[in-house]
């Protein structure tokens, strides 16, 4: 059977937990330089980054919020720099980071700060420009995904410093709370520009754990950061928006959670962050879509493609029946590989090996 | 301690007395465990008081590391099970800087007895640093010498002080795939300078795996922070 749907509708089946055409893909975090290498041309902004999912067929394009027309980073020499909410970040060797660098430090260190602070404005001119071309460009048949970078804990945690955020958790738990608070309200008004800008998928992109599981216990979680999650999961979707929770790490002493809050599908997941995909589809494959599954941290960067192909296989294979399956990396397409030709080799064969393996009815 | 010795050792009030000899004494146990139910419960304020009652009670600071490093071992063992969270390990990491704060006047005595030396730091290329300083918190903690170099550490730097320390053990973080590579730099300098049969290599970190640790020749690969103990426990039984 060959491909008849377009990306959006499968988009939309796939998160129904039924069986599209295909099995759609995602790629949400992209290095510029991964773009430039799979396009062959330097990379000048938002009409590359289309081409990419245009040219790859990647069916969820995921566009971040912009920065207010006319702001820059600050840079504080070479490579250290400010970003817009004050906090400092660095480029290291072996790669950029799509225009982001390594986090070093925070903006706030003391509650008190707090009160003098001016949050960025999640209303200034600008925020929208890239998902609007976007979807100019290919909103009527990609499953254009206006993606809220860093949400609420993970925002609010690095202001502080995640390490110094998980101590005031305890020490200084109203402090906590109104970080969480503030980031929960700017997340919430970009979302609702998402959505009127024509987003039907949200990706909410927060980084609540790592390979190890949650930075912090179930039941703090549940008081402190899952109110603001459900609030703006269930924002979103009466706005008629489908959400994609992305979260790092090992997530799944927080499943019930996502799956009280109501969203639609959990991204990334992979055996090398302790989160098998054939596993959470029996688990809760009902209720939940799933987004992921290609190891970024050793396949990509460093398997062959023979290799590759051989693991897309066992995915789809083991994770296709019934839909619900988004291939995709375990996590992003970055530059911090000593290898780039071989890890963009390697994308695309498992592109390819998707496209071409993951065409319903798929026989396990 | 001499308010101990007085107490149970009138006689002798010059010998010192370990941990064994005061339970032969007598000694209750309790306030040891108190000090490891702090870090346990990571209650910072009460470790100080804690560890002074310990103190206080004829324990030295020995005893008390002794305490902590077996507080780590359970943590470890929880952190392992799920049952612990990174916010606790954070948690029970300040305790156990407070309970060395009260400790740090006590060191001098203790300092023949600190069982070896460790150079720790985050490679070269690569800054995050959470991980490996609750490395280095528990190792402080639990009666080691700690030489923490901090992030971005070129190869050189590890190896030269290595040398100038005479460090029986070095500790290898890296949080990026890239990054991990410069693990093995470090490692092969350390066999060009002839000092790889003289140190134990500890590696750790997200990307890090069993499989990946042997491929570049560490001696042992710790999956999270609390398992440096167990590691090192391991070298020294060896040795």
């Amino acid at each position: 059977m060959c491909a008849s749907m377009t990306p959006k509708e499968r988009a939309h089946l796939v998160l129904e937990h039924k069986e599209p055409d295909r099995i759609p893909l995602i790629e949400a975090w992209l290095s510029d330089v991964v773009i430039e290498r799979v396009l062959q041309r330097p990379f000048k902004g938002t009409v590359d980054i289309v081409d990419f999912y245009r040219k790859l067929e990647i069916d969820f394009a995921c566009i971040s919020f912009g920065s207010p027309i006319g702001w820059e980073k600050k840079f504080l020499d070479e490579s250290v720099f400010l970003d817009e909410w004050g906090r400092k970040w660095q480029y290291l060797k072996g790669g950029m980071w799509g225009g982001y660098g390594m986090y070093i430090d925070g903006t706030i260190k003391t509650p008190e700060q707090l009160d003098e602070y001016e949050f960025p404005n999640p209303n200034a001119p600008g925020r929208m420009d890239a998902f609007e071309t976007c979807m100019g460009m290919i909103g009527n048949d990609y499953a254009v995904t206006g993606t809220i970078d860093e949400g609420i804990f993970q925002r609010a945690a690095l202001m502080t410093g995640l390490k110094e955020f998980l101590i005031y958790l305890y020490e200084n738990p109203s402090f906590v709370r109104e970080l969480l608070k503030r980031h929960y309200e700017f997340a919430l008004e970009i979302g609702k520009q998402f959505i009127e800008a024509g987003a039907e998928f949200i990706l909410h992109g927060d980084d609540v754990a790592d390979n190890h599981g949650p930075f912090l216990p179930p039941k703090l979680y549940e008081e402190f950061v899952y109110p603001y999650d459900k609030a703006l999961t269930q924002s979103l979707k009466k706005r008629g928006a489908r959400v994609i929770r992305h979260s790092d790490g090992k997530l799944i002493p927080l499943m019930s959670y996502f799956l009280d809050m109501g969203v639609d599908a959990i991204a990334p997941v992979g055996r090398d962050i302790g989160m098998s995909i054939a596993e959470l589809k029996r688990n809760y494959g009902n209720r939940l879509s799933f987004a992921g599954g290609v190891d970024i941290i050793d396949l990509l960067p460093f398997g062959s493609e023979d290799d590759v192909e051989k693991e897309v296989v066992r995915i789809i294979r083991e994770a296709s029946s019934g839909g619900g399956l988004i291939l995709g990396s375990s996590n992003s397409l970055h530059t911090y590989v000593p290898d780039l030709d071989k890890l963009v080799r390697n994308v695309f064969k498992y592109v390819q090996t998707a496209h071409k393996s993951g065409v319903y009815p798929i026989t396990s | 301690m001499m308010n101990v010795l007085n107490s149970y050792c009138p006689t002798d009030n010059s010998k010192v007395l370990s941990l064994n000899s005061l339970k032969e004494f007598g000694l209750r146990e309790e306030s040891l465990e108190a000090v490891k139910d702090c870090l346990l419960r990571f209650d910072s304020k009460s470790m100080r008081s804690a560890v002074d009652n310990a103190l206080r009670d004829g324990f030295t600071a020995s005893d008390v590391i002794a305490s902590i490093k077996k507080g780590f071992e359970e943590i470890s063992r929880k952190y392992d099970a799920g049952e612990f969270f990174l916010s606790e390990l954070i948690m029970s990491g300040e305790a156990a800087k407070a309970a060395l704060e009260v400790l740090k006047p006590h060191f001098q005595e203790t300092a023949r007895e600190r069982s070896a030396k460790v150079v720790i730091g985050t490679v070269e290329g690569d800054i995050h640093d959470i991980g490996k300083n609750i490395v280095s918190t528990i190792l402080l903690s639990s009666g080691f010498d700690v030489y923490d170099l901090g992030v971005d550490v070129k190869s050189r730097d590890f190896v030269s002080k290595i040398k100038q320390t005479d460090a029986q053990i070095l500790a290898l973080s890296a949080l990026l795939t890239s990054t991990r590579l410069n693990m093995r730099t470090v490692i092969e300098d350390l066999k060009k300078e002839g000092l790889r049969d003289k140190v134990r290599v500890i590696v750790g970190g997200q990307p890090i795996t069993q499989e990946f640790a042997q491929q570049i020749g560490a001696d042992a690969y710790v999956d999270d922070a609390p398992k440096v103990l167990t590691a090192i426990d391991k070298f020294i039984q060896v040795t």
